[in-house]
This record gives structure tokens, sequence and C-alpha cells, in this order.
């Protein structure tokens, strides 16, 4: 039973690829597995965003902002201002960490529920992304980050998709084998026992809010060079996508627990099933289909197997 | 007069596994039966089967009249009136479905009546107190059992006295005894054989899923009864405890914080000291201002050489200090109910249990979560399984070795055998005494005289926040407890 629960994502991914691959020739190709792979490094280092908090029982709503945010920052300060690709790399993540530390000064340290603050301040974010926009998209950043972005690094893929893998490999590595990880999994469990443990339940809150806002904002850059351009509007997408994998992903591998390798195979998983559709002839439906019924269905499935870790709101 | 509740043959099966093997029980009109077992002996699956949640196995014939449950946790919404509480699901409309307010008042006073209650409907639940919370439970189970049953009213009670005090268990008596006398009967679930014995006409004793013996309980002696439970004579329920010697190693000074006023006490390597009082006297904040779990508002605390003020004391450096707190609420402070025995027990000492600092050492883990199961008599000894798959006694025995692997040298308590049958409870007092006799202090705060007068070397009584007697030696009795608490 618990292995059924363990690999059934993998299961049911493999029997999708394998559907696709039967009703479209195309479908089954080293191209589209590079695309997939390509194309879909956003929303896994986003995913792993919201995870870290997830795991520590924390909502984090803001996490489409962020992305947009992020995005639009290294844009204007390397497309609009000619900063060099590093400084402005660099300076975005870092205001995209003080953002993380907004919300983590509310939440925590106030009290106020994650999940209200976060709504709050990723419609402010987005506004200010606006703004500092003009609410036009912005082009002009550098070739050199454009191509690091897009050229194939690796077996045909570019470098941000090994990025997203050694973040989770990391995500893997500290949720799963450190001190720090066993921890964040007492906190989102039972906070009081966590806090008579002697734990520093509020630096880790806190700790977890700000990786995934500066998660959000790599996300956000990795999407900016990509595209070669940010557009203010984008981040408003990233909100659903990253939460089904982040729940979908708490359902296999380690059921029942949010885990990084179970993010992995879900924002994989998802988009298996969208692209599949979209080369059998469907276009538009189906991405909102699948992310908002898989949300559903993870969350469902992993009620009924009693894993309770549904964040609570009050 | 027929029978208001008749089971017969009534079984349960979980996986292959049988928790209940036919039980054929009768309550009559107007009886109080109690129901008695150890944890694990099937009474809960009894009890939830009565209520709908399980299904007997088939073959089992069940016939009751109009009947209502009122749990422990009583079930209640403090946030909404007592009259919502009763009415929420069957509340009369009239035009357009207003609810009929004034109506609904009457029927409601009606039933507070019942109960000997004196409050207005549209009260909070929360501004009553807990005795008054659980007789407005009460109230709704009689109100559920008015709206559904056939003329006859069963009510069943499970552990309601468990967070009562000992003046609202009174109260709660009176009125149970109250309503048999009107004809109403009751099924009375109790860990507590005094309660049981005092309140019930009949006992059933449940013991590996057979109903093994009903009894009227004005012929057992609490031994008798308990003897049944076990299935076996009980040894001492509590261990021999040498009085210690030595120099004083913690010193408290001026201890206040939530009811506390001042608390100045001094204890020696290997002592055992209890905490009596009424609620609100102040004794059950002792062990939580301690060891920082709760803010204290003063006072110092000093062991061996190190002296810190308490009023900035948090778990952590109470933890450094070697100080372990066990708390009285084991779902939601104690342990976290859906992890597993094993990430329980390594918690706190969780450093220990790695690798170049950084890496946790599932086997080690493992090595040491069997041992301590073993040594703590956990059953079942399996580490991969959740908390919550374990009975009260044996989660409370796996939270006690949790913090007995940091070598606590204070052990504070709060209530430990709450809801622990006696085997475990026997299990925890020799613990606790083999900590004591291996230089640890263990104080311990409790309602239970009988415990208090059996382990404690010395008991400190509170009143209004402060120590008012201590009681020592010859002169520490359940009885002398007894009367230094309620005396006023």
């Amino acid at each position: 039973m618990k292995t059924v629960e363990k690999y059934a994502v993998l299961v049911v991914w493999a029997l999708i690829i394998g559907f696709f691959s039967w009703r479209s020739d195309a479908f089954g190709s080293t191209s589209t597995v590079k695309l997939i792979l390509s194309t879909q490094t956003v929303i896994l280092i986003a995913t792993l965003g919201v995870m870290v908090s997830l795991a520590v029982q924390e909502f984090d709503l803001s996490i489409g902002s962020v992305v947009g945010f992020g995005g639009c920052m290294v844009a204007v300060l390397d497309g609009v201002h000619g900063w060099a690709p590093g400084p402005a790399i660099i300076v975005s993540v870092l205001v995209c960490a003080v953002f993380g530390m907004l919300n983590a000064a509310l939440s925590v340290l106030l009290g106020i529920p994650s999940i209200i603050v976060t709504l709050g301040t990723g419609t402010l974010l987005t506004g200010i992304t606006l703004g500092i926009t003009d609410s036009k998209v912005v082009t002009g950043i550098s070739v050199k980050t454009v191509r690091f972005m897009t050229d194939p690094f690796l077996f045909g893929i570019p470098a941000p998709f090994y990025l997203g893998l050694l973040l989770c490999l990391v995500a893997w590595f500290v949720l799963q084998h450190t001190p720090l990880g066993r921890r964040m999994v007492f906190i989102a469990e039972n906070r009081e026992v966590a806090r008579l443990a002697g734990l520093r339940v509020t630096l880790i809150r806190a700790g977890a809010l700000v990786a995934t806002a500066t998660l959000g904002g790599l996300a956000g850059i990795v999407l900016a060079g990509t595209n070669s351009a940010a557009n203010p509007q984008a981040g408003s997408y990233y909100l659903l996508p990253t939460f089904a994998a982040a729940f979908l992903g708490s359902t296999t591998i380690v059921p029942g627990r949010f885990n990084a390798w179970g993010a992995f195979v879900a924002v994989y998983f998802l988009t298996t099933g969208i692209t599949g559709l979209q080369y059998l002839g469907y276009a538009g439906w189906p991405e909102q289909v699948f992310y908002g019924g898989s949300l559903v269905a993870a969350v469902t499935l992993s009620h009924i197997a009693g894993h309770r870790r549904m964040p609570s709101v009050a | 007069m027929t029978n208001v509740l008749e089971l017969t043959g009534v079984s349960k099966t979980f996986d292959d596994i049988r928790v209940l093997h036919d039980v054929t029980l009768a309550v009559g009109p107007g009886e109080i039966l109690g129901l008695i077992g150890e944890n694990g002996s099937g009474k809960s699956t009894l009890i939830k089967i009565l209520s709908g949640y399980h299904a007997a196995d088939p073959g089992a014939e069940i016939r009751a009249g109009g009947m209502a449950f009122v749990h422990q946790d009583l079930a209640l919404v403090a946030s909404m009136t007592v009259l919502e509480n009763l009415r929420i699901a069957r509340f009369r409309t009239g035009f357009g479905w207003r609810i009929r307010w004034s109506t609904e008042r009457a029927g409601v006073k009606r039933f507070l009546d019942q109960v000997g209650l004196d409050v207005h409907p549209d009260t909070r639940v929360g501004d009553l107190s807990v005795t008054e919370q659980a007789l407005v439970a009460v109230a709704r189970g009689l109100a559920d059992i008015d709206e559904t049953g056939n003329g006859q009213r069963l009510l069943v009670l499970d552990e309601p006295t468990a967070y009562l005090p000992r003046d609202g268990v009174e109260r709660l008596f009176g009125v149970l005894r109250d309503l048999t006398a009107q004809g109403a009967s009751a099924v009375f679930v109790s860990h507590r054989l005094d309660e049981v014995r005092e309140l019930c006409d009949r006992v059933a004793v449940l013991r590996g899923g057979e109903l093994v013996a009903t009894v009227d309980a004005a012929d057992k002696t609490e031994r008798d009864l308990l003897e049944l439970m076990l299935g076996r004579s009980v040894e001492d329920l509590y261990p021999d405890t040498a009085s210690p010697e030595g120099e004083p190693w913690l010193t408290v000074e001026g201890l206040g914080g939530g009811a506390l006023r001042e608390l100045s006490f001094t204890a020696r390597p290997g002592e055992i000291i209890g905490f009596a009082g009424l609620p609100g006297s102040g004794y059950d904040e002792v062990p939580y201002l301690l060891t920082g779990a709760r803010r204290a508002t003063g006072g110092t605390v000093q062991l061996d050489d190190r002296s810190v003020s308490a009023a900035t004391l948090r778990p952590r450096a109470a933890i450094d200090l070697g100080m372990a707190l066990l708390p009285a609420d084991r779902a939601r402070a104690g342990g976290a109910a859906a992890l597993t025995v094993r990430e329980n027990l390594t918690l706190p000492s969780l450093p220990a249990f790695t690798r170049f600092r950084s890496v946790v050492s599932r086997g080690r883990e493992r090595k040491v979560a069997m041992e301590q199961s073993q040594r703590y008599a956990v059953t079942p000894r399996r580490p991969e399984s959740a908390l919550r798959f374990l009975s009260g006694g044996n989660q409370q025995k796996v939270l006690l070795a949790k913090w007995m692997l940091g070598e606590p040298r204070v052990l504070a308590l709060h209530e430990p055998t709450q809801g622990v049958d006696v085997g475990a409870k026997r299990e925890i007092f020799a613990h606790l005494s083999a900590a004591a006799a291996a230089g640890a202090v263990v104080l311990l705060s409790t309602v239970e005289h009988e415990d208090l007068a059996h382990l404690c070397g010395r008991v400190h009584v509170l009143r209004g926040g402060r120590c008012v007697r201590v009681i020592e030696g010859g002169e520490l009795t359940p009885g002398r407890l007894a009367e230094a608490v309620y005396a006023s």
C-alpha cells in the first residue's frame, strides 16, 4: 500500500507518456523531451520555492507576483539602465529576498496568517512591477544573459534546467537529511511541540518565507532571460502551477510530506499531460484543467490517505 | 420496563484483528452503567459502535432508544452562544426561514433547567466555566434525544470528568443522579475508578476485547475493579522511593506568572516534589513557568551554580540548563501525532544523531528508538509507526522516553498519567522514581492526591498563587492532602 502510494504518480506518468506516444507520432521523440525539460524550469524553481514555505505550514500566495517582479526588475536594471548582467541579477534576487522578509515580518513576527499577508503583499508587488515597467513589456536584456538561459548546455538542454536540478538536490538534502528538515516537519505538524523542544520556530518559519521569495525571484530571472523580455503581467500565471505541483508532489516519493523529488516529478508530470494534449490538437483549455484538476485531486487523495497536511488558515 | 440499550453478540474486527468479541450487555431505565477497561481493551471501539462511527461485525444486535453522547472534549463551539450550540442543527423557523428566537430560547431554557444551569441562553459558551460547559454538553444531549427519541433517554458520557475540578465533578454527578431519578439512563466511561464506584449502579469491565464481568458497584472496592480490569492482582502501583540527602541544587525564588504569584522552593538531587491545589491556585503553572514554556513575570531559577531570570527563560535555554517538560496536553503540546515514534523520540536531541553535525543518521535513530521502546515497554514496538496509532499510555511512555534521552537534571511534569491506563501508569511512576534515583529532580503537578502522596517526598499546596502549606513525612497522605487543598 505504501509502495503504491509512493510510486502512483510515476506509474500514471508512464501511462500518459505511453498513451500520447501511441496517439501522436510527433510526441514520442527526443525533441519533445527536450522541449518539456527546457521550458518548465521557471515552474520547477518556483515550485521548490512554495514547497519550502508549505513544508512549514505557510502559504505564500505572492509567488506569482515575485516571479513577475524578479523578471521585470532584472530587465529594467539590465535592459533599461544598462547594468552588467551579474549585478543586475544579484540585486534583483536580493530585493526579492527583502520582500520575503516583509512577508516573514508580518506573518511570523506579527502573527498574521501568511495566506492573507501574501495575498496582500503579492498584489502590492504586482502594482510595483507595473509601476517600474510603465505597464509595458521590457526588452533589451543583454545577449549574454539570454544566451546563457537558452543555449544548449548539456544533452541539448539549456543551463537553467540543471540549475533547477541542483536546487532539487539541495532541497532534497536539506528537507530529508538534515536536522533543519526534520525540524521543519515538526513545525508543520505541531508548532507547540516544536517550540517546547527548543526549536527556533520563528527563525525557521521566517527563513522559509525568505527562501520562497528568493527562489521566486530566481525563477523570474530565468523567465525574463529565456524570453529575452519581461512582461509585467506574466507573474499571475505561475500561482496555480506551482501550488498544483507542490501539492501533487507531496503525494508521491515521500507521501504525506512536501518533498523535492515529488515536486520535480509533479512539475514534469503535469507538463507532459498538457504538452501531450496540445500535440493531439487541443489548445487553450488543457492547462487550466490540468493544473486546477490536479491541485484538487492531490489535496483530496492526500486527505483520503490520511495525511492531514492542509495548512490551517486560522 | 424494557431496557434502554441492549447489545447482543457485538464483535468488531479490523484487518483480521478482533478488537471486540461477543459483547452482550444491557442498560435498564434509571440505571447508570460504568464502563471500564485499560487502553486497548476495546472500550473506545464499543463507544464508536454505539455512536455509529464504526459498524459492528455482522451478527450483532443493537437495540437503543434515544441516545446522546458527551465526549471528553465536549464538542462545543466556544465562540457561539449556549442556544446556538444546542440548536444549531435544528432551528425552528417561521416565515421566510426566520429563526423563531423566542420559541428557541424557551425550549433551551427547559433543558438548561434539567441540568440545573442558570445561565442565559445567549451567553457565549466560552464565557462559562468548564463545569458549566460540561453541563451545557449534557443539556445538548438531552435536547438531541428529545428531538429524536421515543421517550427513552440514554446519555453516553466518555471521560466527561477529565478536565473538571472536583466540585465540578460533584455537580455533574448530582445532575446525573437527578436525571436518572426521572427515568433517564447513562453509560459512564472513565479511567477514574473512584468516580465510577461513586456514581454507577453496575460496572461493566472490558479486557482484551471481551466483557469479563458486570458487577454491582456497591459490592466492589476500587482495588477489586482494578484487578478485574487488569486480570491479575495488583502489585503495588507505586515504586519505593528513597529520600535523598545532599545539598540543594535547584533553587527557585519568587517564581510568578499566570495564576502563580510567588513560589519559592529548593530541591536536592533525587527529590520528587509535588505541587497540588485547586484550579486557579497556580499549582499547574509551575512546570511550564520553570521550563520557559510559558512566560514568567518574575523570579529566578538557580540550578547548580547557574542562575537565570525566569522571565527571560525560553524552552531552548531551559533545555540547555538540563530541564525537561512533559506537558499535560499530549495532543497539542506533547508529541506530533502524525509523525513516527522515532521522529518524536529524537526531536529534542537531534544533533546527537547527526554525522558531520549536519546529516541525520536514520540508522542511529532507529537503533536508539528501538532501545528506548524496549526500555519504556512501548507496545507495539514499532518505531516507524505514527505516534497516533499508539494508545494514550504508550504515547505518554514515548514522550517520557523522548525527554529522558537528554538525561535531564530537572524533570517537570503536569498530569503525566491523565488518560493513561493503570499498567502504563505504574510503569511511568517506576521511570520517574528511577530518574530520581539517578539524581534528577522530579517536579510533579497533578490533581491525583493518591499519586502525590505515594511518590513525592514533599508536596507544596498552593492557594491564590502562593504556597500555603508544605506537607511531608508521615503527614503526607491522600486524605491530608485533600484537606489542605480543599480547605478554604
